[in-house]
């Protein structure tokens, strides 16, 4: 026989639904337990950590939000990611900054305890347009949060706790990703107003 | 190689809305045509097409492994020097590949061997139509007796892109592979869902990503919506407008893998033809082929086919007969120049030009096409005719 033995769809029907829901597959990746805080207070509130130790972690954390928070070209860009309301002029933040637009530090990540060893961690709104059924108002964050390296920090909002990938936990960035959009695409499109066709880059 | 004509199912478009088949017609016209059917037997399939599309793959690769070592002739296909060392670091590495259509003249056995007109190596579309509503239209046609016990199809297309898809996670060593198109082009997108549909079988993430939504950080990497490293990225977006594109400079130095990777570059472009035919002058499934500026042009004649050296859809050919236009279709291509090719016209049956697409997925001939025009330059208006093996 010279066909295939057998065929099934998954989610062909449905696409361009169902595709964006998909999540990485990571299951071989251990999970830390994390504390997550918007505020010093809540951490002091909480009594899960030290007074002492929630002041360190804030500060910890003001510090590398200033020099790693992702720097994005265009406020646009910045809000598609972290929502609107999210973001701000690189310059609020730092010198260094400036003519850029950072998410604004939403919440801190540290660990349960020292033992772990984790370092603390500035946490951004993870609020992409994509996954905001009606994104009209923005500035929640319903997706939870995600970490300057752009790993993501699922927390429902109640208590303190959550687990995140040891990766995420651990993979800070001293560094700030500058991150630009839009670089591919137009020359597609530019192509295809001068023709027309069934697609765009088929052949 | 016949052409029988075959009553419609008069369900097909439910079939198709089932099977998630949305782009059929198109402009009103039908697109998927199951009027009438292609039978082959099994020798015209093993020896006429698909052994011969076998060695022209593996020429092909030849032609890939000379093309890096060789800024002469990456220069004469019009590769912009920005992208040289991206397409040859990508060679060098071995990434692999997913997949490319050969695109063929065969009239078949008793007419000739089959030639090669074109490689779609880098963006081939009517790959889910070929690959799942084909097979569909067959076991269907066999269940309800509609086509002959033991019909046949050359059509392992599916089976093999979920084996290499997995083979290609397995070898980049990744979790997953971002899918990206156009968003708002049906056929694209079809397509592309398609690949993710498969992508997932073979145990793979496989989200997808508008390609305008693509962006990169400042450690070189490409990254999704979410700001996310994407580690392995298939883009149905053709390597000659990514290199045009703002991004375009920044593919050598990320560590983003593609499919197709950026050797496939060298392949997707017609001015390969003419390699080709330098590399295996005679080749009973080539056709004489050389630069427009090259002055052995004159070999052809005064009857040959003119192509721009990036084009698809067959916009901007050229067919001179006996020394007058005999056909060509307008578009936006040619600025980079063409290829001029020995016309090797498409047979006809009942009328139509046929032309044979041949699919090759990871190294291996994996299945058949068939698009009928009613030009003899096959256009985006060409429609998909499905085939059968004979019992």
């Amino acid at each position: 026989m010279k066909r295939s033995a057998t065929l099934s769809l998954v989610l062909v029907a449905g696409a361009g639904a169902g595709a964006f829901a998909l999540a990485r597959l990571d299951a071989s990746q251990r999970d830390e337990d994390v504390l997550v805080y918007r505020t010093l207070d809540a951490c002091i509130a909480d009594r899960v950590r030290s007074a002492q130790a929630c002041t360190d972690a804030e500060a910890a954390a003001r510090a590398a939000y200033a020099a790693s928070a992702p720097r994005y070209e265009t406020l646009a860009d910045c809000e598609r990611h972290h929502g609107r309301g999210g973001c701000v002029p690189g310059a609020m933040v730092t010198p260094a900054a400036q003519g850029r637009t950072l998410p604004v530090m939403a919440a801190f990540m540290m660990g349960r305890t020292d033992e772990q060893d984790l370092p603390v961690q500035p946490l951004y709104a993870h609020a992409p347009e994509e996954e905001q059924p009606h994104a009209a108002h923005g500035g929640g964050t319903a997706g939870g949060f995600c970490t300057g390296s752009g790993g993501r920090v699922v927390y429902a909002g109640g208590g303190s706790r959550a687990h995140v990938p040891a990766t995420v936990a651990r993979g800070t960035t001293s560094t700030p990703r500058i991150i630009a959009r839009g670089g591919f695409g137009g020359t597609g499109r530019a192509v295809a107003a001068a023709g027309s066709g069934h697609g765009s880059g088929g052949g | 190689m016949r052409r029988i004509a075959t009553p419609e199912r008069p369900d097909w478009r439910e079939h198709a809305a089932r099977a998630g088949f949305q782009f059929h017609s198109f402009d009103g016209a039908p697109y998927w045509d199951e009027s009438a059917r292609y039978a082959f037997s099994l020798a015209e399939i093993e020896q006429d097409i698909e052994e011969p599309s076998r060695e022209l793959h593996a020429l092909c690769l030849a032609f890939v492994a000379r093309a890096v070592a060789d800024e002469r002739i990456l220069a004469s296909l019009r590769i912009p020097e920005h992208a040289w060392d991206a397409i040859r670091a990508s060679w060098r590495r071995r990434d692999p590949s997913l997949y490319g259509r050969l695109d063929l003249s065969y009239g078949g056995a008793g007419t000739g061997p089959a030639k090669l007109l074109e490689v779609n190596a880098d963006t081939p579309t009517a790959l889910y139509e070929c690959a799942v509503f084909q097979w569909l239209w067959l076991e269907d046609g066999l269940a309800r007796g509609r086509l002959p016990a033991g019909s046949d199809q050359f059509n392992a297309v599916h089976e093999r892109l979920v084996a290499r898809l997995a083979a290609v996670g397995g070898a980049l060593r990744v979790p997953g592979i971002a899918f990206a198109s156009f968003a708002d082009a049906p056929e694209d997108r079809g397509t592309v869902a398609y690949l993710q549909d498969c992508a997932l079988q073979a145990g793979l993430a496989a989200p997808f990503l508008p390609v305008e939504a693509i962006g990169r950080n400042s450690d070189g990497w490409f990254v999704d919506e979410a700001g996310r490293p994407i580690e392995a990225l298939f883009k149905l977006y053709p390597w000659e407008w990514m290199w045009s594109d703002p991004f375009g400079r920044a593919v050598g130095a990320s560590p983003t893998r593609f499919l197709e990777p950026p050797w496939k570059a060298v392949l997707s472009n017609k001015g390969m033809l003419a390699h080709l035919w330098a590399m295996a002058p005679g080749h009973p499934n080539l056709l004489p082929a050389f630069f427009e500026e090259d002055p052995a042009k004159a070999a052809l004649g005064d009857s040959f086919v003119r192509k721009p050296l990036y084009a698809r859809e067959g916009a901007n050919v050229l067919i001179v007969r006996d020394g007058a236009v005999a056909a060509r279709v307008e578009g936006p291509y040619g600025t980079e120049g063409f290829v001029r090719q020995g016309l090797a016209a498409l047979p006809r049956f009942d009328g139509r030009h046929a032309l044979v697409g041949s699919w090759i997925v990871g190294d291996e001939p994996a299945g058949l096409c068939l698009r009928e025009g009613d030009g003899p330059i096959t256009t985006d208006r060409a429609r998909f005719v499905p085939h059968v093996i004979d019992p």
